[in-house]
């Protein structure tokens, strides 16, 4: 072992020295990291920091109390002791702040470090400020993070700002480690020739990639990214020039990728290879957008300075190509800023449902010190009437909520990272940079300054009244053993506050649930139950001969519809809920209609003439696509209804002809508008066309089946192993499970907020209860005496359930408002979709009957007061 | 003898410690002595604590050395014991052994 000797970790050696006397605080120290680097040495890193903290903790107590001479120490000590005294005599106190209290820091400090890793933490590249994200414009469709080859091209050539713009692909792809091993399912990264050197991503082992690796036909090359290395190949460095299959393409592996590009792009990939296509490929013609771009600045330009310049360079490239450039701009932004941007909403909307969820438990705990403090107001007199004085008096206060917070943070600190961790393996989307989640000194001092800011939040009003209290009246107040009018006023402010922010909460968390059920109540326009999708991936030697790729495409149909228990089977180009799609522009035959940026435009999916039998997807008018409409017969199409109604308005879309890919097609059929991308938008215009008419090699097949996906796959990969040994299936899975994926993101926003909403109703109506019952308890004497003067039990019940119901309106009433205040930025953010006031008016409903329901109990005990074992109590 | 001479358990320990150590007495060494000859995990905290304090009572005196002839090398206070100390440590073993005498072999840890 080499290299630097592992670092003392900082927080130990923080706490050492805040707990050693300045004389003896050098050497611990000294003595600490010199026996650390021995252990770690010896034993391991590992070890070592075990070793540390042991040391530590055992350290804390004789540094302590050899500080003994020191006063603030003394007092600080002694009020520690009579807390942890107070803190053993009213156990459900101390617990009900840890669990409240710890549950809400814990939950705080773990969305601290995610949000610190996504937006905060630099990106690992080197001068990672330089790096931008290049995005297409197009007036029509909006902003795309992607760009076209050739217009890319122009931007390295022309804009001056820029030190270089790579282009690359990241794509779902498979592996296949040894030949007859089961394909991984992996992330693979197709890199233009300058990404490695713009990110400054050298390979660690082996070599990069070469300017020869990047010619059309050159041997498959890939490198393996460090995470993909280390995880299936434990990091041996043997693995250079071995093989492997990528897709269907035997790979030889030449290096592998520094750590850092682990997080390139967000998500992070397995597999580079060389970004190659051929000459006439779709990428290399203007029309085309499909490969995400980045770029970096020349050292000393600013962003302002590169986005001038390339709105510049697309003006020009608006007049010399106006058929594909007409309308096309283009935009630079901050990479980080870019990565993170798509997160951004929901990450903040956890963040705000947690930090409310976290006031709501300071608001409980506020009142639970309250309460407990008037149980101890005789205690204090007495103190303050023997000698403390009245700052004596609160700094006992203020010690013991500070010392119960403290324990209550240290514990939610210890379990926020499993929390963290929790969540972003839960996570439905690509998280940038989070997927090393730590708590680093940073996210520590963030933990602790919440947790002093609970602490004071909690600990005010307690500290607020007992300066105001005078021993004479304390003890004239004890002797009466109710509470005074301001006390009362406080704990009916701290129900309000309670009901107001959890009600805030409720509503987002009944807003999002609302939105996740419209979603996944939308119906696809096709049945995907009983459909089993997967992957083919045919040889390259077979794609090259396009009647040999068609007959192998449909002889994997046919065997898969040859299977036990299957239907119907069918291949396409792409599948619905997957990513991949040809979006087109075209023309009407017989119209003034021009191709390109403001001509019509519509969605294309190649699919063999089952598909519509296997999806279930029916045809309103016309014909479907059959068997012989293969390279030989006339070009046909049929059309979705939306295609048909936006483009043909009143007629009938049968029978007429459009102009697209170099022919010209007849509309044969209209077939039902089916989602493809997801259940939000609204269907597009979209175009079925044959398989053999617009042969590619890029293969789904779909078979209609009730058997397991799994069972599947490996039964038609025996059957394709019989066929040709190079074909690999993957990505099985059922149609249902990719439609329920798309509203993942749904699912899981609905999911978060409503629990920690209901966490939240729970604490507030446990506050509610807990007020309620104490004014009860408080007012016996009161009670037993209205009873006595002959006040019936009802009048009574009715007093204290008006008592409660006047403090759930005092805070529905601002949380109504902030609830319509925040619905109409979740609006705005696209987060939602359900009825507002609706949700705002059932969650308003549920507070009052939720209230009556807490305050029913209390009420029921009053009315039965013992009006003279009330008034013998005295 | 003075009552200021009396030493606790572990103030002892480190006496004996330092008079093992020798010249080369400084934290690291007392704490790895008491460690290895007591089987007892002890915490470098106790062990500073403790040398301030028999410091204070004039039972141990320290000079800090010239920074250690490496990188970055530190300064360290090597602690020798004053006559005082050596007189604690007699006075303290000589009483232990007084009080063992005539205890049975088991009892003396001797067996």
């Amino acid at each position: 072992m080499s290299g630097p000797p592992p670092r003392l970790p900082r927080i130990a050696a923080a706490i050492l020295a805040l707990a050693a006397s300045r004389e003896t605080r050098a050497d611990v120290l000294s003595d600490l990291e010199d026996e650390y680097h021995q252990v770690a040495r010896e034993r391991g890193t590992a070890a070592a920091r075990r070793w540390c903290w042991t040391q530590v903790a055992l350290s804390l107590a004789p540094l302590v109390r050899s500080r003994k001479g020191d006063r603030v120490i003394t007092t600080v000590a002694s009020d520690l002791r009579y807390a942890a005294r107070l803190a053993r005599r009213a156990p459900l106190v101390t617990l009900s702040v840890i669990v409240a209290i710890g549950g809400g820091i814990a939950a705080a400090t773990a969305i601290v470090s995610v949000m610190e890793g996504v937006f905060l933490r630099p990106l690992p590249f080197s001068r990672p400020g330089e790096l931008l994200q290049l995005s297409t414009v197009i007036e029509r469709f909006g902003r795309a993070p992607e760009m076209n080859y050739l217009d890319a091209g122009d931007l390295r050539a022309q804009a001056s700002s820029l030190a270089g713009v790579a282009q690359y692909d990241a794509g779902p792809g498979t592996a296949r480690l040894d030949p007859g091993a089961p394909a991984l399912s992996i992330t693979v990264v197709s890199a233009g020739r300058d990404l490695a050197g713009l990110l400054d991503l050298p390979a660690t082992t082996g070599r990069s990639f070469a300017a020869s690796d990047f010619a059309n036909g050159a041997a498959p090359v890939a490198l393996l990214t460090d995470r993909f290395w280390r995880r299936r190949f434990g990091g041996d460095a043997g693995v250079i020039g071995r093989s492997i299959d990528i897709g269907s393409d035997r790979t030889q592996i030449v290096g592998v990728l520094p750590p850092a590009a682990n997080h390139f792009p967000a998500g992070g990939s397995d597999v580079w290879i060389p970004l190659t296509f051929s000459a006439d490929s779709f990428l290399n013609q203007r029309g085309s957008i499909a490969l995400a771009a980045i770029g970096r600045l020349r050292t000393g330009q600013s962003r302002d300075t590169a986005q001038a310049e390339v709105s510049t360079i697309a003006d020009r490239l608006a007049k010399t190509y106006p058929d594909t450039n007409r309308s096309r701009r283009f935009a630079v932004d901050e990479l980080q800023g870019a990565m993170a941007g798509p997160v951004r909403p929901m990450v903040m909307l956890i963040a705000g449902a947690i930090a409310l969820l976290l006031a709501v438990a300071c608001a409980n705990i506020a009142n639970l010190l309250l309460a407990h403090a008037q149980a101890r107001a005789p205690e204090l007199a007495l103190r303050g009437a023997i000698g403390a004085s009245r700052g004596r008096l609160l700094r006992q206060l203020w010690t013991e909520t500070l010392a119960l917070f403290a324990v209550a943070g240290t514990a939610g600190v210890v379990c926020s990272l499993p929390l963290a961790r929790a969540l972003v393996a839960r996570y439905p989307e690509a998280l940038p940079l989070a997927a090393d989640v730590q708590l680093d000194l940073r996210v520590l001092a963030i933990a602790a300054l919440v947790t002093l800011v609970a602490a004071l939040t909690a600990g005010l009003p307690l500290a607020r009244r007992a300066s105001g209290w005078s021993a004479s009246a304390a003890l004239a107040a004890s002797a009466r053993a109710t509470a005074g009018r301001g006390d009362r006023r406080m704990s009916g402010l701290f129900v309000a506050a309670q009901v107001a922010l959890s009600m805030v909460l409720l509503f987002g968390g009944l807003v999002l649930a609302r939105t996740f059920l419209n979603i996944a109540a939308v119906s696809p326009g096709f049945d995907p139950h009983d459909v089993v999708t997967l992957r083919a991936s045919i040889p390259s030697s077979s794609l090259a001969d396009e009647r040999r790729m068609l007959a192998m495409q449909d002889t994997l149909r046919d065997a898969g519809a040859a299977l036990p228990g299957v239907e119907s089977a069918a291949h396409a180009m792409f599948i619905p809920f997957t990513p991949g799609s040809w979006g087109d522009g075209f023309r009407r035959v017989g119209t003034a209609d021009r191709i390109g940026p403001d001509g019509p435009f519509g969605h294309f999916y190649m699919v063999s003439p089952e598909y519509f039998t296997v999806m279930r997807l029916p045809l309103l008018r016309g014909r479907p696509l059959a068997a012989t409409d293969d390279e030989r017969a006339s070009k046909v199409l049929v059309v979705s209804e939306t295609f048909a109604r936006k483009l043909y308005s009143n007629a009938d879309a049968v029978g007429q002809r459009i102009e697209w890919n170099d022919g010209v097609w007849q509309i044969v059929g209209v077939a039902a508008d089916a989602r493809h991308g997801s259940l939000w938008d609204a269907p597009d215009a979209d175009v079925y066309v044959p398989r053999r008419q617009v042969p590619r090699g890029n293969t789904w097949l779909l078979l209609r089946t009730p058997r397991p996906a799994a069972a599947v796959l490996a039964d038609l990969q025996r059957k394709a192993g019989a066929l040709d040994p190079g074909i690999i299936l993957s990505d099985a899975m059922p149609m249902a499970d990719r439609l329920s994926d798309s509203a993942a993101a749904e699912r899981f926003r609905a999911l978060v907020t409503s629990g920690l909403a209901l966490l939240a109703l729970a604490l507030a109506l446990v506050g509610l209860h807990g007020v309620v019952a104490y004014a009860v308890v408080r007012r016996t004497r009161e009670i037993g005496i209205r009873l006595a003067l002959g006040e019936r039990p009802a009048a009574v019940r009715r007093t204290v359930i008006v008592d409660a119901l006047r403090a759930i309106v005092t805070g529905l009433l601002p949380g109504v408002a902030a609830a319509w205040w925040i619905g109409r930025w979740l609006d705005t953010t696209g987060l939602v979709r359900a009825d507002l006031n609706l949700s705002l008016a059932a969650v308003a409903m549920t507070f009052l009957l939720a209230g009556l329901l807490a305050a029913a109990g209390p009420a029921w005990r009053a009315s039965r007061v013992d009006p003279i074992a009330a008034l013998r109590a005295e | 003898m003075a009552k200021g001479d009396f030493v606790g358990e572990f103030e002892l320990y480190v006496l004996i410690a330092i008079a093992h150590a020798g010249d080369e007495a400084y934290g690291v060494t007392i704490r790895q002595e008491i460690e290895r000859r007591t089987g007892r995990v002890v915490a470098i905290g106790a062990v500073h604590a403790t040398l301030a304090r028999l410091d204070e009572k004039g039972l141990v005196r320290y000079r800090v050395s010239d920074p250690q002839p490496v990188p970055g090398g530190k300064r360290r206070k090597f602690f020798r014991l004053t006559a005082a100390g050596e007189r604690a440590v007699r006075h303290s073993a000589g009483m232990l052994a007084r009080m063992l005498d005539g205890l049975s072999p088991e009892l003396r840890g001797l067996r």
